[in-house]
């Protein structure tokens, strides 16, 4: 390093021992261990636990599908709701449901963005307790309509009278909201999956469980070139993903805040709700991986390090939630309406004070013990407190649904609010579908995202002095069988050299590189940082594709509203004008992400050329280790400056071992 | 101290400036004079126009300051300075805010014995003259006693490299968060949001939090690429760093335009007489192009420059960017505090300018004073080793340390 830095670096005192970071996966573990552990989970015989839980969730699961069915054959009539109180539980466990969902992007979206390399340990988990959490929540409003035959209606098609939606309702912007958050989760997911789906199907010894993961894995065998892609589409969708995060549950809070009711009315709703949202997500986290952590065996992988900053997002967003809920109850006051500030004061001192109360303790006050230490690291406390977590949120969503409409401007109008046992049931039972499918996840797909740790430890980061430290763990029996795979006799594709360690491999590809070669590649168990520059690789073009996608979303999605409820069916509502870009906003807002999302996930396929389940190097039998813990480089015979013996010795040179000629 | 330590260039580069600042000081100060003598209601608001858009410079810093230890960043260890610089200004704002406080009862129609108006009757709890002063020195007294200790603390970590300073720092910005939100919150409702009293909105301390956070992040921007093309700051702050404050300050480009864009569409739809005059007079002659200049300028533009991971590089965009955004915050500021003076025609006056030029002379005299004074950079930081390890070489490094290897 020729920097000025380097000579400062030298003067600068190291930290002192107190202050120097934990590391993210304890004992120095190394990448095969990594795998091995992780991949275990979903492998192997079922344990008993797993039963255990599993069939109470499935009964509870049950109970959710009757009482829903028993709801659409009978009517609504058998919930709580009724005059003044109209929205009841089914909204509460709505917006309840959609929170939870929001830690999953926040973890692996936002903390992607803000480099918080701790995510690794538990984003696969929590984007997986997203999309069922969000499954979970779509139920409500599909079967809070009454008639639930009728759900087709929020769709952009004409109904039986050729009437389209009309958008000014935020209730359609919730449509669009919440089912662009489910597909764009579901692809962050998947593609978060893609590289660990190789490591299942290169470990699986069953035949036809290989074929499945390797049909999902979509040909993945971990060359730098795709990495290359990969890591700007996951940077492009993260970037995407974020503002989405924000949008959904601000849409959410718009669905109260754009009305004139006292209580809902009020404009720091929406940073308000996303704060709530993480905040609660967060919270269900922690529920569900303090014991995951201790069943599975993941101690060193989800440490007490990671639970600790998870109670610090918790204490950090419980205080933003204390800061709106002090922000409403003065505004109400310096606002001078007296409806305001009676709704206010009914809410703390009326009929469902208790709620209130309950609320504040648990959201507001609890989390503040997060401040200690002791507290952090204690997980029993933590899990306790996670679990209060969850029930004043739920208990957040009650005040604001429920005490707003409890008191009408006329008193004539006044009620008080009660469910029912159908209202009940329904709730408990949607947590019975939500932990059937993720106990689902665990046991079928890596509940921690193994290469995306591979590269947080120290021996992935090739200019780090442990990088040349090498593995001595033997690695499973399906990857060290070394069986000749099938024989072939075509003709020769390139020569495959191993390395060990990502120092290793890194100098290696400087040295190829050196040496004049174009057609030839790199293939890690994960991204090695500097390796694009190393190889000499251009910056990705995928970001064109995500700007395409997002430009053409906003196009569509102003058009489709002007056409819809200004041009085709003029529908006059509310006084508002026919088309104005500030209704169409957020709808269109969603459809440039949900665009752009498609963009990248496309554009990197595109790009990588991907899926491409037939490639001459899985005819190496040393290869498979590629996704576990070796490193690859392949000069194919048809660059330009292929000769046999000549890029045999260059390899040797660079150390690579185990040179073998793949052959078509 | 160790001397070796210091960069030694850096404090003549940075003293030669001060000469700017002062030239300011002056020429605004008797601007300010003039001023006083013609219309001291006008000279109030373009005084205040002034102090609340370098407020936002001194409450960043802060913000930027806070932030740095609740997240144990490692990025922001080499430019902490100049945000301890910047939240330290605190002080300046509150000498500084005297004049306000004289003409306040000119300004703000609510202090007006005379004003019976039933609204403020109902609020009159909160908005009297008296609680509004007592305000004043709660708010000051928490943002000098905060920015000072935190930069107490940071100095005399330069000596001792001890980590109970870190401890300190930490413990100050984890309580000062929760002083920093709750006085941010009143500032923008007393000294902004009170000109039109009958007007309220929850959202109003988050949307100039976000504001301010984004201008004093262009600023910032700056500031380090100053400093470092200057001297003192040459090395430390590397490309990466640069690139680090550019994608926060696009974030907050979009924080900025969702915390404005949700008031608004809230008070839009709702559609509450009580609410909407306050924007229904900014829908007006002048003030709608204002808006509109908010909406393509504030957010759009610096949105889709910024979206570009190379511009936020080039100083040749950058550097245009940043004199935007302060156009841009002033314009913001503008949009909220002149419509309570005047609605029709142009919305500034001569004496903005002054107040201007007289508020930013001052602080930039102290800021670079202060700058020289003590070391560039808080020399012992834990994190400052870390935040300087360069992992990635540069492609040149590269080829020319393998040709070495090959020859």
């Amino acid at each position: 390093m020729t920097s000025p830095a380097a000579g400062l670096l030298s003067r600068i005192p190291d930290p002192p021992p107190e202050l120097e970071r934990k590391p993210l996966v304890e004992n120095l573990r190394g990448f095969g261990w990594i795998s091995d552990r992780i991949a275990g989970v979903a492998e192997g015989k079922t344990p008993t636990w797993w039963w255990v839980a599993f069939f109470p969730s499935v009964l509870l699961m049950l109970m959710c599908f009757t009482m829903v069915g028993y709801l659409v054959s009978t009517g609504v009539g058998v919930w709580g709701v009724n005059h003044p109180v109209g929205w009841g539980w089914a909204i509460i466990n709505f917006v309840f449901w959609i929170g939870i969902g929001h830690a999953g992007t926040l973890i692996s979206a936002i903390l992607f963005l803000l480099r918080q390399r701790w995510r690794t340990a538990v984003n696969r988990a929590a984007e997986a307790m997203t999309i069922f959490a969000v499954m979970c929540a779509g139920i409500f409003p599909a079967i809070h309509v009454g008639r639930a035959w009728f759900a087709w209606w929020l769709f952009p098609i004409p109904n039986s009278n050729n009437i389209w939606p009309q958008f000014r309702s935020p209730l359609m912007w919730d449509v669009f909201a919440v089912s662009t958050y489910f597909t764009v989760s579901l692809l962050f997911w998947y593609m978060g999956l893609i590289p660990d789906l190789a490591t299942m199907r290169d470990r699986s010894a069953g035949k036809i469980k290989k074929w499945i993961y390797g049909f999902f894995a979509l040909g993945w065998m971990g060359s730098n070139r795709h990495w290359s892609n990969y890591e700007k589409a996951y940077l492009l969708l993260a970037g995407l993903s974020t503002p989405l995060v924000l949008s959904v549950h601000s849409i959410v809070s718009f669905d109260f805040s754009v009305s004139q009711l006292p209580g809902w009315h009020t404009t720091i709703f929406p940073p308000y709700f996303v704060a709530g949202a993480i905040f609660s997500g967060f919270g269900m986290v922690l529920t569900l991986l303090i014991p995951v952590r201790t069943l599975c065996h993941l101690e060193e992988v989800i440490t007490v390090r990671h639970i600790e900053l998870m109670g610090k997002v918790i204490l950090a967003t419980g205080s933003i939630v204390g800061y709106a809920y002090a922000t409403e109850f003065f505004i109400a006051y310096y606002s001078g309406n007296p409806y305001e500030l009676f709704t206010f004061k009914n809410r703390a001192f009326g009929p469902y004070w208790w709620a209130y109360w309950i609320m504040v303790s648990c959201n507001v006050i609890c989390p503040q013990l997060f401040w200690f230490k002791k507290v952090r690291t204690n997980l029993v406390i933590v899990f306790i407190l996670s679990i209060f977590v969850n029930i004043g949120m739920w208990f957040e969503r009650f005040v604001i649904v429920v005490t707003s409409l409890h008191r009408d401007f006329l008193p004539s109008n006044w009620g008080y609010y009660s469910p029912t046992i159908v209202d009940i049931l329904t709730f408990v039972g949607t947590f019975g579908l939500f932990l059937t499918l993720f106990l689902l996840f665990l046991r079928f797909v890596p509940l921690i995202a193994i290469a995306e740790v591979k590269s947080v430890i120290p021996q992935g980061d090739p200019d780090h002095p442990l990088a040349k430290q090498k593995e001595t763990a033997a690695p499973s029996a399906a990857l060290a069988s070394g069986e000749p795979g099938p024989v072939s006799n075509g003709k020769p594709f390139g020569l495959l050299a191993e390395f060990e360690t990502s120092a290793d491999i890194k100098q290696a590809a400087i040295k190829v590189r050196v040496a004049g070669h174009k057609t030839w590649d790199v293939f890690t168990p994960f991204p090695i940082h500097g390796m694009d520059d190393a190889m000499g690789l251009r910056d990705s073009r995928v970001g064109w594709f995500t700007f395409c996608g997002g430009v053409l979303g906003f196009t569509t999605g102003m058009l489709m509203i002007w056409f819809m409820n200004a041009f085709d069916y003029p529908l006059a509502v509310g006084g508002k004008p026919l088309f104005s870009p500030v209704f169409a906003f957020p709808v269109s807002y969603e459809l440039t992400i949900l665009f752009g999302a498609f963009g990248s996930l496309l554009g990197m396929f595109i790009v990588n050329r991907l899926p491409r389940w037939h490639h001459p190097i899985f005819n190496s039998t040393r290869f498979p280790r590629v996704t576990h813990d070796r490193f690859f480089i392949l000069i194919e015979c048809r660059d330009g400056k292929y000769d046999e013996a000549r890029t045999r010795q260059l390899l040797e040179t660079a150390g690579g071992k185990n040179i073998e000629l793949v052959k078509e | 101290m160790n001397t070796d330590n210091l960069p030694t260039t850096g404090t003549e580069a940075v003293l030669r400036w001060t000469k700017i600042p002062i030239a300011c000081l002056l020429l605004g100060g008797v601007g300010a004079a003039i001023g006083a003598t013609l219309d001291l209601r006008q000279l109030g608001f373009s005084y205040l126009l002034a102090f609340m858009f370098f407020l936002s410079l001194s409450l960043g810093g802060l913000f930027l300051t806070i932030v740095h230890h609740l997240f144990d960043a490692n990025w922001s260890s080499p430019t902490r300075r100049v945000a301890e610089h910047l939240a330290c200004l605190s002080a300046v704002m509150a000498v500084l805010f005297i004049p306000i406080a004289l003409l306040a009862p000119r300004m703000y129609s609510w202090m007006d014995p005379a004003n019976a108006s039933p609204v403020l009757h109902a609020k009159s709890g909160y908005l009297n003259p008296g609680f509004f002063y007592v305000r004043v020195v709660f708010i000051f007294a928490v943002w000098i006693g905060l920015s000072w200790r935190l930069r107490y603390w940071s100095l005399r970590q330069d000596q001792t490299g001890d980590a109970l300073c870190t401890r300190k720092m930490r413990v100050l910005a984890g309580g000062g968060v929760f002083l920093f939100a709750i006085t941010l919150t009143m500032a923008a409702i007393d000294w902004m949001k009170s000109l039109q009293f009958q007007w309220f909105s929850t959202m109003y301390g988050v949307y100039y939090f976000a504001g301010s956070v984004w201008f004093t992040l262009a600023t910032f921007y700056l500031l380090a690429a100053w400093l470092r093309a200057a001297g003192p700051l040459r090395g430390l702050v590397q490309n990466r760093k640069l690139h680090d404050i550019a994608e926060l300050m696009f974030a907050f480009t979009v924080f900025y335009a969702y915390v404005h864009f949700s008031q608004y569409l809230i008070i839009w739809n709702a559609n509450l007489p009580e609410e909407t005059f306050w924007y229904a007079l900014r829908e007006k002659g002048q003030w709608w192009n204002a808006g509109m200049v908010l909406v393509f300028g504030h957010f759009l533009a610096p949105f889709l420059l910024l979206l570009r991971i190379d511009f936020k590089l080039k100083l040749a965009v950058m550097l245009p960017l940043g004199i935007w955004a302060w156009l841009m915050h002033f314009v913001d500021i503008s949009y909220n505090v002149l419509p309570a003076l005047h609605l029709e025609d142009f919305p500034w006056r001569w004496t903005d300018l002054a107040c201007f030029l007289f508020i930013g002379g001052t602080l930039g005299l102290v800021f670079l004073k202060s700058l020289a004074a003590h070391p560039f950079f808080p020399l012992k930081d834990p994190r400052l080793k870390e935040s300087l390890i360069i992992h990635e070489v540069p492609p040149p490094a590269i080829a020319g340390q393998a040709h070495a290897q090959t020859d």
